[in-house]
């Protein structure tokens, strides 16, 4: 079974009553473990796709099914808990909550999803070992690099235990030693936990270590290409 | 957690959190000192109706009320003040003898209202022994004394021991006068009793009248002013035929005044807390705004709308407690204060006592008002919490994220 279905999706905004079609007729569909790039020049519609995939928008045409459950017909309420317990999310910045610590956010996820106090402390020590942050888990975001934040955000949000990851240009604030990381540790969760990954960027970086690469133009796909890394 | 965010969220602007915070609390100290002033004005002004003069209830003939005249006394008054002295609720009582007529000097004429007593049962009804300025209440085995209020020494142009005349009608329609010297000179912080009032003793009047002159008003204390209206029911219960009032209705102005004062103040605070409410909802909406990537990022993640709202109205009304308690013990300090020492007003003095309200104002505030203001201040935080939680929610978390 697919992960994620992606079925004849179109979503037009209707900003200044002038139709902007953002994305047109797009069907894809991806597996469990696949480590994906959306890319594309800006406008291409990459954005609107990964909002639509993680249930942030909503399409004008046609439906997404994750895990075998249409979302496209669930309600806001309904959705937001839908990708607290499915979906994981990285973006590009303003991930973490300034005030909580790095042990504090990658645990806030568990709190909101009501797993137990042990759970919680257990997974948060082995998530930020993962990310290299364990001497940093009393640290707040501020006091962190744009790197070190990240890689907090990618630990938070595999916190949850999601069925897919979205990135949302998640290296486009950082220098080439922290993108390069940062992508090596995801490279890493995604081998080692399956854990599929969906980036939309612009970073070659990204492309380069994507296993597959889905080029959109105009809100459509122009090409989907698997690549051998 | 929510709470431990909406803490820490409070202290990220320090200087905008500390600002809301001092004008709640400036406005918890200011809405509770005006009251507690204000409060106080009007316990002097009552304290100054009662124990002055008219004291807690009076019992008069019904005839006497309405006319004025000498004849209506009370029938059997021995019998009814034993009866009424008897009463649990009673702490002292007195009688008087009531004539209305002319005090003269040499220079200068008035109308006065001559009040007949008993000293000694007098001084345990009022505290009025408390307000001779000049010269002393009464001296014992003296005949012919007579207290007289100080602006009336004005108007008459007399000091102490100065001699004056006293004319009034007589019960068999003649008319009694006699000479008194004034043993006293009061000042009662209300100038309408001290210019229209005169004192003597009880047995003087009978000697001018040549016969005993009977009593017109039966004046009492109470150990708990609470229970005035059912010492009153009772005592009209036994005695149907006369009339008993209370302070209230012997003063309807001063009462009217306690009752205004404690609508006006609720009103005032009521105005001051929509003022604060703005300041709050102000500072929340920007904070909102200022938040809104960071919004859309939880929602993202899966922190669903009831939450978000949660974690704003726990954060508005926390940061509105935290200003709380210290105007609330702030008010309490300056309330005790100046509750002991008082606050002048002589600059006003003046028009004051023309209004029967002291010089000298002691704040006094209710210990359940502090409680009633905490409430008031948490309803006002509520509220104000409910639009800029409202927006959060309101934000779409695609649009949010990218917000710049």
């Amino acid at each position: 079974m697919n992960v994620i279905d992606i079925n004849n999706v179109s979503k037009v905004y209707h900003d200044n009553a002038i139709p902007v079609p953002a994305v047109t007729d797009v069907t894809l569909h991806f597996t469990q473990g696949e480590f994906a790039a959306l890319v594309g020049p800006s406008g291409s519609g990459k954005t609107t796709l990964l909002n639509i995939i993680g249930g942030l928008d909503k399409p004008s045409q046609g439906d997404v099914i994750i895990a075998g459950q249409n979302v496209t017909s669930l309600s806001d309420s309904k959705m937001i808990d839908f990708r607290l317990q499915n979906i994981g999310f990285v973006f590009q910045a303003y991930n973490l909550i300034p005030v909580l610590t790095a042990k504090e956010n990658v645990e806030f996820i568990m709190l909101l999803q009501n797993r137990p106090k042990a759970e919680r402390e257990k997974r948060v020590a082995e998530l930020l070992k993962e990310v290299g942050l364990e001497d940093k888990m009393n640290t707040r975001p501020n006091e962190m690099s744009g790197g070190q934040q990240q890689r907090v955000a990618v630990a938070r949000a595999l916190a949850s235990k999601p069925k897919f990851i979205l990135a949302d240009e998640p290296t486009a604030n950082l220098d080439s030693k922290s993108a390069a990381n940062l992508l090596d540790i995801m490279a890493e969760m995604n081998r080692n936990e399956n854990i599929t990954f969906i980036f939309s960027t612009h970073d070659q970086r990204v492309i380069d270590r994507a296993r597959r690469v889905i080029t959109l133009t105009d809100g459509k796909v122009s090409s989907d290409i698997t690549q051998g890394n | 957690m929510l709470l431990k965010i909406a803490w820490r969220n409070i202290w990220r602007k320090k200087t905008r959190s500390l600002i809301i915070i001092f004008a709640v609390t400036l406005g918890i100290w200011a809405g509770l000192f005006i009251s507690s002033f204000m409060a106080g004005m009007i316990n002097e002004m009552m304290d100054t109706s009662i124990n002055h003069y008219f004291s807690h209830i009076q019992v008069h003939n019904p005839d006497f009320k309405g006319n004025n005249e000498i004849q209506f006394t009370i029938k059997d008054p021995l019998m009814v003040m034993n009866t009424i002295e008897h009463n649990s609720g009673v702490q002292a009582i007195t009688m008087r003898t009531v004539a209305f007529g002319m005090a003269s000097s040499p220079s200068s004429a008035a109308g006065v209202k001559t009040v007949g007593i008993d000293p000694a049962r007098e001084n345990k009804v009022t505290t009025f022994s408390q307000f001779v300025k000049e010269g002393t209440y009464f001296t014992n085995g003296k005949r012919n004394e007579v207290l007289i209020g100080k602006k009336l020494a004005e108007k008459l142009h007399i000091k102490l021991r100065s001699k004056i005349i006293l004319t009034f009608a007589a019960p068999d329609g003649n008319i009694a006068s006699g000479a008194f010297r004034v043993c006293g000179i009061y000042k009662s912080g209300n100038t309408q009793i001290d210019a229209a009032n005169i004192f003597i003793n009880r047995q003087d009047m009978n000697l001018m009248l040549g016969k005993d002159s009977g009593y017109h008003e039966i004046a009492l204390t109470l150990k708990d002013a609470k229970n005035i209206d059912l010492v009153k029911a009772d005592i009209q219960k036994q005695f149907p035929l006369l009339k008993t009032e209370t302070w209230k209705e012997l003063s309807p102005e001063t009462a009217t005044l306690n009752d205004y004062v404690g609508f006006v103040l609720w009103i005032l605070m009521s105005v001051m807390m929509i003022g604060l409410a703005f300041a709050i909802v102000n500072t929340m909406l920007m904070a909102v705004m200022e938040r809104t990537r960071e919004l859309g990022m939880l929602m993202a993640i899966g922190m669903n709308k009831g939450r978000t709202f949660s974690m704003i109205m726990i954060e508005t009304i926390s940061l509105t407690f935290v200003g709380c308690p210290p105007g609330i013990f702030i008010a309490w300090l300056t309330t005790t204060y100046f509750g002991k020492h008082g606050i002048s007003l002589a600059s006003w003095g003046k028009g004051m006592e023309n209004f029967g309200m002291s010089t000298m104002v002691y704040p006094h505030l209710e210990n359940n008002l502090y409680f009633q203001v905490s409430i008031l201040v948490f309803i006002t935080a509520f509220l104000s919490a409910i639009y800029p939680s409202l927006r959060a929610i309101r934000l779409k978390p695609a649009e949010a994220v990218r917000k710049i």
